[in-house]
């Protein structure tokens, strides 16, 4: 006996498509995780200690990027967990998948247009496509796996941004080992040093988390385009994405000087996140008043609620027995307002 | 009724939409992480130098060194890159020249160990023996000595540079049994090293 589904019903509830995604997020990790670690093993087993260096200076990156990133959205940091899954799909899916993919990428280039040409451009050339795209694909498994998580090109943005840390820490470690080979192992510790001191030192404020971070704020214009909102655009987030594979193009180019490769890249994320957040504080200025108005919001907590501060020297003011209610108070009003203007 | 209906159409929807972006999520990620790897392996990894070529490794006149190739040699365009390594064959012989960019002068000393040890990141079946004085044709001293793995057989030899700041190694590694004619032509490419930056 064949029952007749319903029209507009799916095979499969929205729930099992968030732990479907999930299940896959984690499958892409653990396949990236199995690449680099296939990789590498061997610079763990005959360098131990370097490799070890190698990756215990990326620690301080990561903790720092990680805390100043998630500090940089108004109002109230992103989820810790969703944060954290953004680092480490950078770190693990897109690293992992990024290595094979340029292996495949470079060996075009090199056989299509020479080894001389390929060692100049098949880098910049081969990354910007191989690396913005598998970074992005990070950014929208998270707006899959968690829907509330990004709601706009400002979400976008800091999540892109922790893909690319993580991203950027992961081949931070891959160059230090590979400079062990480069300077004939003669000094191996030293070597991993010196990569460290450049990649961090030198290139680092314009590397792979500003560029995600355009792209990811195109994946925000996308989600906010998805639920009607005003602000949101599908060509705004095409536009990211050309532009986050242009900055990686230019990172990667010959006979551009350092520092103004790392110069454009951080202007560039700089100024975009300046513009979104002035037009978040705006928007979400105007849906307080609103709400001030309509009387559903006193006009003191809609001065404070834009501000962590503010936020917490109101929960001081209360009594213990009211602090909890006043801050899942101020939790839910600004969970509403985020949803409205994010 | 009506309502319901509508709220449980458009979270159907709603995991629609999901399933197709995981799909597109999915067909990126295998179209960038297989599919430039399968098309690079279709395509033929092997481009034949003429005879009597020079090929020169590394980054700028003063950290480089150039070698002259004979006759039945081709490149393996996937795995050089001019500025750090080449990989050459010639049948069943492959030599792969490396630059070494020395992290100082006083590193010179430490390239054999150095060696050994990339040869056991590579693979780590190969051993390689002690080293013995080496000159190249023109005159530059270096050192060599014999490298095996369970299948292979050959020689790596390093010759540093005029400014001791890089140096150029150099595998020849060949199935056990290759005729020594062939393992000759590989020598004379490693012998005729010499160094722009020297003028000889």
């Amino acid at each position: 006996m064949i029952s007749a589904r319903p029209r507009g019903t799916s095979r499969i509830s929205s729930d099992e498509s968030i732990l479907l995604v999930r299940v896959t997020a984690i499958l892409a990790c653990a396949f990236g995780t199995a690449v680099l670690s296939w990789q590498f093993f061997r610079f763990l087993v005959v360098f131990p200690s370097p490799a070890l260096v190698a990756a215990a200076l990326e620690i301080p990156l990561v903790v720092i990027g990680f805390a100043v990133l998630r500090r940089l959205r108004p109002a109230r940091p992103p989820a810790l967990a969703w944060s954290a899954a953004a680092v480490v799909w950078g770190a693990t899916a897109a690293a992992g998948c990024a290595l094979l993919a340029n292996r495949g990428l470079i060996g075009l280039w090199a056989k299509g247009a020479g080894t001389r040409f390929a060692a100049d451009w098949s880098a910049s050339l081969s990354a910007p496509l191989n690396e913005e795209l598998l970074k992005l694909c990070g950014v929208v498994m998270v707006v899959l796996a968690a829907p509330a998580v990004i709601q706009g090109p400002l979400d976008g943005l800091i999540f892109g941004a922790l893909v690319g840390l993580g991203f950027q820490a992961t081949e931070n470690v891959t160059y230090g080992l590979n400079s062990i080979v480069f300077s004939g192992a003669t000094d191996p510790a030293r070597a991993v040093v010196n990569s460290f001191a450049v990649r961090v030192g030198v290139t680092a404020l314009g590397s792979h988390w500003t560029m995600s971070a355009v792209a990811g704020a195109g994946v925000g214009y996308l989600v906010a385009h998805r639920r009607g909102a005003e602000h949101g655009s599908v060509l705004a987030a095409v536009a990211c994405l050309l532009t986050a594979m242009a900055m990686h193009l230019a990172f990667d180019a010959p006979q551009i000087a350092e520092v103004i490769k790392v110069a454009l890249n951080f202007g560039i994320v700089a100024g975009l996140y300046l513009t979104l957040t002035r037009a978040y504080r705006s928007r979400a200025r105007a849906a307080l008043d609103a709400r001030v108005a309509a009387g559903t919001v006193s006009p003191s907590e809609a001065a404070s609620l834009l501000s962590r501060r503010r936020r917490r020297h109101e929960r001081d003011l209360a009594t213990a027995a009211e602090r909890h209610m006043v801050a899942e108070q101020q939790r839910s009003r600004l969970a509403e307002v985020e949803r409205e203007v994010a | 009724m009506v309502a319901d209906e509508t709220a449980r159409r458009a979270v159907a929807g709603a995991a629609k939409v999901r399933l197709r972006w995981l799909a597109i999520v999915v067909a990126i990620m295998a179209l960038l992480t297989a599919g430039w790897p399968l098309l690079n392996s279709a395509i033929a990894n092997r481009q034949p130098l003429p005879s009597g070529a020079r090929i020169t490794i590394g980054a700028g006149p003063a950290s480089s060194g150039v070698l002259r190739v004979g006759h039945g040699w081709y490149v393996q365009p996937a795995q050089t890159n001019p500025t750090q390594q080449y990989v050459l064959r010639n049948g069943a012989v492959e030599l792969d020249i490396r630059h070494v960019a020395l992290v100082d002068r006083h590193q010179v000393a430490f390239v054999w160990r150095g060696m050994r040890q990339i040869l056991s990141v590579i693979d780590p079946g190969f051993g390689l023996g002690e080293p013995v004085s080496y000159t190249t044709v023109h005159g530059w001293p270096g050192i060599t000595g014999a490298v095996s793995g369970p299948a292979l057989l050959g020689t790596v030899t390093i010759v540093p540079g005029p400014s001791r700041e890089f140096a150029i190694g150099m595998i020849v590694l060949a199935p056990r049994g290759t005729s020594r004619t062939v393992l000759a032509a590989a020598h004379r490419i490693v012998i005729s090293l010499m160094f722009p930056s020297a003028g000889r």
